[in-house]
């Protein structure tokens, strides 16, 4: 699974980068063509109607922005070709991103990631850190309203930063986690 | 993970100001970063990263064991998927590596104040190669001529395309690393003096 969805369109990708748009599109159609056989579950999410919607406008409004007029087109517009080659590598790289990054979404997760790095405490921190969150939010704002703007220099702020961050470290400033610090003391 | 083993030990007031110091970041992001890009604001990612590395730096500063940052950059990712309810992936990365960017730096620096400089440095550093890594992956290399003409719309000189994309690059990283060494020092400064302030308030670290 990994190796589709993951570590070769990151392959097509680097290539995608250094080869001419043939080859990009040739291999992006072969890696199409691996998943459709094999019925992978991210061609599913390629064919959702607002990518392919996405795709038909990068292909065919983008290239109507461009100053050549290789193809003219009724009242006058024109086509220009460098632009198209610049939209299908775009897509192709959507293709290959939409792809990955689906996958990428659906296996990570922030609590995945702290679960397999088996940070310790790191519960009890992220409790601490919610229980906080209201506070630090209402102390900033606090603190926001009170800093005198016209009275601007570089070591008042300092002043006044250390403050505010000496307030919001302080042990009494949390009334939740005071059975905690009893504890400790304890 | 060996590195991060020294976190079954630690006491329940570096528990607690880890919490604390995650959230205020997990607060910013949330608010000026939702903010900044519904604001569509030009080099947002840029004065996030500011923040970020002020706030690293800050934290290495006062909670001096290893880890650390990256136990923030984890946790702030965590409150900020939980409580915006979106699973964006970019702004995720970012904030990871940057915490892990400015733990590696820490191994090798202490947190005094030419290694909060370093250590905010490498953050923006990381800032600068993630946002052309990110364009040239979904856009190839013709991002580059796109910004030359862009400002050659505003400038005119006479230069070779791949020469003038380069001086713009150049320039680029250098005001990535000065502002990264501000937020730094800035981290480190503010730190110092919530330490007195602490220590004031007979509240040792």
């Amino acid at each position: 699974m990994k190796v589709f969805n993951f570590i070769l369109p990151i392959l097509l990708l680097i290539i995608g980068l250094f080869t001419s748009t043939y080859v990009f599109l040739g291999l992006v159609i072969i890696y199409l063509i691996i998943l459709y056989v094999t019925k992978r579950q991210v061609l599913y999410r390629l064919s959702s109607k607002y990518f392919l919607f996405f795709l038909a406008i990068l292909i065919l409004i983008y290239p109507l922005l461009g100053k050549n007029k290789d193809i003219i087109l009724p009242l006058g517009i024109g086509y220009d070709l460098s632009y198209l080659e610049m939209s299908i590598r775009m897509c192709l790289r959507a293709i290959l991103l939409f792809g990955f990054s689906n996958i990428l979404l659906v296996s990570i997760s922030a609590n995945s990631l702290l679960s397999k790095t088996k940070l310790t405490k790191s519960d009890q921190i992220i409790e601490i850190a919610l229980n906080n969150y209201e506070n630090i939010a209402q102390k900033t704002f606090e603190h926001l309203k009170s800093f005198q703007y016209k009275n601007y220099k570089i070591n008042k702020t300092i002043d006044y930063l250390a403050k505010f961050m000496a307030d919001i470290l302080s042990v009494n400033f949390s009334s939740k986690d005071v059975k905690f610090f009893k504890k400790e003391n304890l | 993970m060996k590195l991060l083993k020294n976190t079954e030990n630690l006491s329940i007031s570096d528990v607690y100001r880890t919490g604390v110091i995650a959230a205020l970041w997990a607060f910013i992001e949330i608010t000026f970063g939702t903010w900044l890009h519904a604001a569509k604001m030009p080099f947002r990612g840029l004065i996030l990263s500011i923040v970020a590395a002020g706030l690293l730096v800050f934290a290495k500063n006062i909670l001096q064991y290893r880890g650390v940052l990256i136990m923030l950059g984890f946790i702030t990712v965590t409150i900020k998927s939980t409580l915006t309810g979106v699973f964006i992936i970019n702004p995720i990365i970012a904030i990871l590596m940057e915490s892990i960017f400015a733990e590696i730096v820490f191994i090798f620096v202490k947190p005094n104040s030419i290694g909060s400089i370093i250590a905010g440095m490498f953050v923006l550093f990381y800032t600068f190669l993630h946002s052309i890594i990110a364009q040239i992956f979904f856009f190839g290399f013709d991002i580059l001529n796109v910004y030359v003409a862009i400002i050659s719309k505003f400038i005119n000189i006479n230069v070779d395309k791949s020469t003038y994309a380069l001086i713009l690059l150049i320039f680029y990283m250098f005001l990535h690393l000065i502002l990264g060494a501000m937020a730094g020092w800035l981290g480190h400064r503010v730190a110092t003096k919530t330490l007195i302030e602490l220590e004031l308030r007979n509240e040792s670290i």
